[in-house]
């Protein structure tokens, strides 16, 4: 039907429709645009390629593979899913920005080339700050600014690292990248987006900032675009396996410590996203299959966590921890939805995360890397600590808050879109088949229900839970934040403010102010120049007003003559001087 | 009374999870490989994350909400949600 239009501009010209579309009608035909990329999917072959000469380069703007077509299945799929957890709002910015986020993301795992690739992630920045922005709060605001500015970073590292790329291979083709210096800043812009150690804070500050609905389109494509990219250009780098680890490691102990319930999510995409960067780190065939898939469940389950807890600030107003509790009997449904998500995250058996997260750890028990088992494994307790028992403890039960919740009754259609969370998140989990058939490399060498397999699964969680109850007071939330490596430049922007832009901003403020007064001198000497230089000069004031004529019209006639035969004797020097040359 | 009953079924999980270690007990390739292995793995992993958090880390890199400013610490929910906005009975103070 739409021939080998690319999936990503169908949500992207479907965002200039929605623009259209009467505001009672748009959030129902915002659904029609993903079900039509779904549809668009199902169609495309492998191997399909789309060109389009630009200037002097044959771009690629989709070249369909197993590897992409694994996250275009995913993204299509979660923006359906996001679109119906979004149907109540009214709210053109946030429907058309959230659409065009999705639609760039799409865009880019069809990407071929590099330019391709780099024009829809600056789409991806732009629109998903929108997302943040749409809170219309003052924090919400500059939280967005930052994350915007983080991006643009991102977005100039990779654009330099492909001109560079560029014009030293003389090829725009997305690929496997050689080392040196075009590929890491390449890298680092993808580790931007990957919320990489350093570089990840901006996701702790911006999506619990985001609107309740804005933040479940946030969790799924920003990250997962950067693990696609880096699996197709830099699979088998050693160096991700230690980012990765250390992004599992930093995500689970920074959620300990967190108190938005929101904010806890956030630091475990950057745990969980650290499993896939370091599957990608270790490249082999079932590591790069464990990375991918989890990437996808990770999708399924992640926007799961967002929609409940996005329920629970939509039931209550609040997103503390410190401010919630004892929620179980009003908000019951939220709790099971949590919980399917939460054992998903958890990799507990029978839920999506099993079928993805172990087939990772297996991949570093083959490469023969102790150390980044037992790290991830480490990393797998700490998930389930946090998201699977402090978070769901402290808000659904624990001691009410002093100041009582007031809660309202949550729409149907984010119920409904939690329903279909669960069911994927179950199903995926029980049957994965669907899941593995698709996966780059054919289906993998694993089955996640072997006997060992569920008594790491069980055991960990169980005995995780078991040392969380004795220790439950320990892990009390606390009315604070923790400085994370934003501090670096949430700290630093006012003296570099101060050093940089402030002495400009003074200058220009200073010489704005002298060439008003000058103007302002001029203007009163022009009403009536004569009596302007006596008043500097200090003469006595000539007093020749008689009735009904005033100072300053006093000297008129004399005044134009002496302006005429003024501009007269320019124009004859002017003259002279040109007859001479 | 319901809630000895979680506690029973949760310590029967914890046996069974045990005893699914004793089955699954196959030809060890990896340090990891015996019966208890995960059990301890994971108490002990809870305590020392938990440990790492709250002992090391918290009392380094707390601080106060509002550190980086008021609006930094605004948490405003009534722009989202209807619980928060302001109640439409209580007066609010007009402007001029």
């Amino acid at each position: 039907m739409l021939g080998t239009l690319p999936p990503g501009l169908i949500l992207i010209l479907g965002a200039l429709v929605l623009m259209a579309v009467p505001r009672a009608a748009r959030g129902w035909a915002f659904l029609a645009f993903p079900l039509l990329a779904l549809l668009q999917l199902a169609g495309l072959d492998d191997g399909t390629r789309v060109t389009w000469d630009f200037a002097i380069y044959e771009l690629v703007i989709l070249q369909v593979d197993t590897l992409s077509m694994v996250f275009g299945w995913i993204f299509a799929l979660v923006a359906l899913v996001a679109g119906i957890y979004a149907l109540h709002i009214r709210d053109t910015g946030q429907q058309v920005s959230a659409l065009l986020y999705a639609g760039s993301g799409l865009g880019a795992v069809f990407a071929g080339d590099l330019f391709t690739l780099v024009f829809f992630w600056e789409i991806m920045a732009f629109a998903s700050a929108y997302l943040v922005w749409a809170r219309r709060t003052d924090e919400a605001y500059a939280s967005a600014m930052r994350y915007l500015f983080v991006h643009i970073f991102g977005g100039a590292l990779l654009m330099g690292g492909v001109l560079w790329h560029i014009s030293e291979t003389g090829s725009i083709a997305f690929t496997a990248f050689e080392a040196g210096g075009p590929a890491w800043l390449i890298l680092g812009g993808f580790a931007v987006n990957a919320a990489v150690v350093p570089l990840h804070a901006w996701i702790a500050d911006a999506y619990p900032r985001g609107t309740i609905t804005g933040s479940v389109f946030l969790s799924a494509f920003t990250t997962k675009t950067a693990v696609y990219t880096l699996a197709r250009g830099f699979a088998g780098w050693e160096i991700l396996i230690w980012a990765g680890l250390l992004m599992a490691l930093w995500g689970v102990v920074y959620a300990i410590l967190a108190n938005d319930i929101r904010r806890v999510l956030a630091y475990h995409i950057v745990s969980q996203v650290g499993f896939m960067v370091a599957g990608v780190g270790i490249g082999t065939e079932l590591a790069m299959q464990g990375a991918t898939s989890h990437a996808y469940t990770h999708i399924l389950y992640k926007g799961l966590l967002f929609m409940a807890t996005g329920a629970v600030i939509y039931a209550t107003g609040r997103s503390k921890m410190t401010e919630l509790g004892g929620l179980m009997r009003e908000i019951p449904w939220t709790f099971w939805a949590y919980m399917v998500a939460a054992l998903s995250i958890s990799s507990a058996p029978f839920f999506s995360g099993f079928v993805s997260k172990p087939m990772t750890i297996s991949a570093a028990e083959y490469a023969g890397t102790p150390t980044t088992v037992l790290l991830l494994h480490l990393a797998s307790v700490g998930t389930f600590l946090s998201v699977g028992l402090k978070l769901p403890y402290f808000t659904w039960f624990g001691e009410a808050p002093k100041e009582p919740v007031k809660v309202v009754s949550i729409p149907w259609n984010m119920y409904a879109a939690m329903g279909i969370g669960v069911f994927l998140n179950i199903l995926l989990g029980v049957w994965p088949d669907p899941l593995y058939a698709i996966l780059p490399g054919g289906v993998p060498d694993f089955d996640p229900y072997e006997l060992k397999n569920l008594k790491k699964g069980f055991q960990l969680l169980l005995f995780t839970a078991l040392a969380f109850f004795v220790i439950v007071r320990y892990l009390k939330p606390k009315a604070k934040i923790q400085l994370d490596t934003d501090w670096v430049y949430r700290v630093s922007a006012r003296p570099a403010w101060n050093l940089v832009v402030a002495p400009v901003e003074r200058f220009f403020a200073w010489s704005e102010k002298v060439s008003w007064e000058a103007a302002s001198v001029v203007a009163r000497a022009g009403i009536d120049p004569v009596r302007w230089i006596r008043s500097v000069v200090g003469a006595r004031p000539v007093d020749v007003t008689s009735p009904g004529e005033s100072a300053s019209t006093t000297f008129r006639v004399s005044m134009t003559v002496m302006m005429v035969l003024l501009l007269l004797s320019v124009l004859v020097v002017m003259v002279l001087s040109a007859i001479r040359l | 009374m319901q809630r000895n009953v979680l506690w029973i079924l949760f310590g029967l999980g914890l046996a069974g999870s045990v005893g699914l270690g004793v089955l699954a007990e196959d030809d060890p390739v990896f340090i990891w490989d015996f019966a208890l292995f995960f059990a301890i793995f994971g108490l002990l992993g809870c305590l020392l994350l938990s440990y790492l958090a709250k002992g090391l880390v918290s009392p380094v890199m707390d601080r106060p909400e509002d550190f980086y400013g008021p609006v930094d610490a605004q948490n405003d929910w009534s722009t989202q949600s209807p619980a928060a906005a302001p109640d439409e009975d209580t007066p609010t103070t007009e402007e001029g």
